[in-house]
């Protein structure tokens, strides 16, 4: 399937959902920390699937990945509908659950258990969030796996993911991520990679432009 | 200074003259290192899945072991390789995320489809560096054949 042909207008309407996702996602973290914390999308794209991690940085730099699965029910049916990671450098995400946790950032390279959970439990929200707002054009009700997490070099923890759509899709959908917490900015990639479904999810998008438009004559 | 070429996914670049083929942060993904001992005309592929029968129409066949492994052998021979000179070195295939059932096998499968397929081709495997849960850099000499390996946590070997 392939999705090079969007027009601006259904890019940014793709773009405007996403960011409505990300808001959810400033207001779940900040409650939860009792901290003012702003995730937000600067910018997105489309690419091909073998291009994907070039535009994320170098291909032996550290980072770590938080990958969550997602099946689609609908009608007792349970299907694939998309894999997404939040891709971070080693050192930012480490910053980044320390400040969650409350704790003076170290500047240290590696993740202790704590911070791991921390992280997996910020993929969870961005995912849960992000969810919420594509859900209702995509007609299914959406079920989450446990977040995973690996911290490798950035091609090589990509692989595996890369390699679940591999058989049938050609193009990702990459956010860059920026987190604002208390001043301080760390900037990462969200990446959603759909199975079959962004198709369906492309083709309600058209579908309500057309009746905006509709309605703005 | 000996020319370096990177070999991205699902790419295959195939070499007369002696250079250094380089992929960079390698995970469940499998690279095929082929030379001819003899014309030293050398092939490094990156393969991302081992099978393309499950893959949808229009989808880059070099994803795949069967159809990248048929790709370079066909281009090997038409350059005047034989095939009983040809040696293969396999790595890659690491386990990125053991605990997650889903995704944990691709390298495995892979690795197994790479042997499986050389076999077919009469093709030996004089080394492997495989498995693990480690992603790997690797830099394949095409003159001597000799395949450095690094990983980010851990020693730099060669094979």
């Amino acid at each position: 399937m392939k999705f090079k042909n969007l027009t601006p207008l259904e890019l940014d309407a793709l773009m405007e959902i996403s960011s409505i996702g990300a808001g959810h996602a400033s207001i779940a973290l900040s409650s939860l920390t009792d901290k003012k914390i702003e995730v937000s999308f600067p910018w997105m794209e489309v690419c091909p699937l073998e291009t994907v991690t070039s535009k994320m940085g170098r291909p032996e730099k550290e980072i770590t990945n938080i990958y969550l699965h997602i099946d689609g029910t609908s009608l007792d049916n349970q299907f694939e509908v998309c894999s997404l990671l939040l891709v971070l450098p080693v050192k930012d995400a480490a910053t980044l659950a320390k400040i969650l946790q409350g704790e003076e950032a170290t500047g240290a390279e590696e993740l202790s258990d704590m911070d791991r959970s921390t992280l997996m439990e910020i993929g969870n929200i961005l995912a849960g969030s992000y969810l919420s707002a594509i859900a209702e054009y995509l007609n299914l009700s959406l079920v989450e796996s446990l977040p995973a997490l690996a911290a490798d070099m950035l091609d090589s923890v990509m692989d595996p993911i890369i390699a679940q759509h591999a058989c049938d899709v050609e193009n990702a959908l990459l956010f860059n991520t920026r987190f604002l917490v208390e001043g301080l900015e760390i900037t990462g990639h969200f990446v959603v990679l759909f199975y079959s479904h962004m198709g369906v999810l492309i083709k309600n998008v058209r579908y309500l432009l057309e009746m905006e438009e509709k309605k703005d004559d | 200074m000996t020319k370096k070429i990177t070999v991205g996914m699902a790419e295959f670049k195939i070499i007369h003259n002696p250079c250094i083929l380089e992929v960079l942060g390698l995970g469940s993904c499998v690279a095929i290192c082929l030379r001819d001992e003899k014309t030293k005309i050398a092939a490094l592929a990156h393969i991302i899945l081992p099978d393309s029968k499950e893959a949808a129409q229009g989808i880059n066949p070099l994803r795949f072991v069967d159809k990248t492994v048929d790709a370079m052998v066909k281009s090997m021979l038409i350059l005047g390789c034989k095939t009983h000179d040809i040696k293969a070195k396999l790595c890659g295939g690491a386990e990125i995320f053991p605990n997650v059932p889903r995704i944990s096998d691709i390298g495995k499968k892979n690795v197994e489809a790479v042997r499986k397929k050389l076999r077919e081709k009469c093709i030996e495997i004089v080394a492997e560096d495989v498995g693990g849960t480690e992603g790997r850099s690797i830099w394949f000499d095409t003159e001597t054949g000799e395949v450095v390996v690094s990983r980010i946590h851990g020693p730099t070997t060669s094979i």
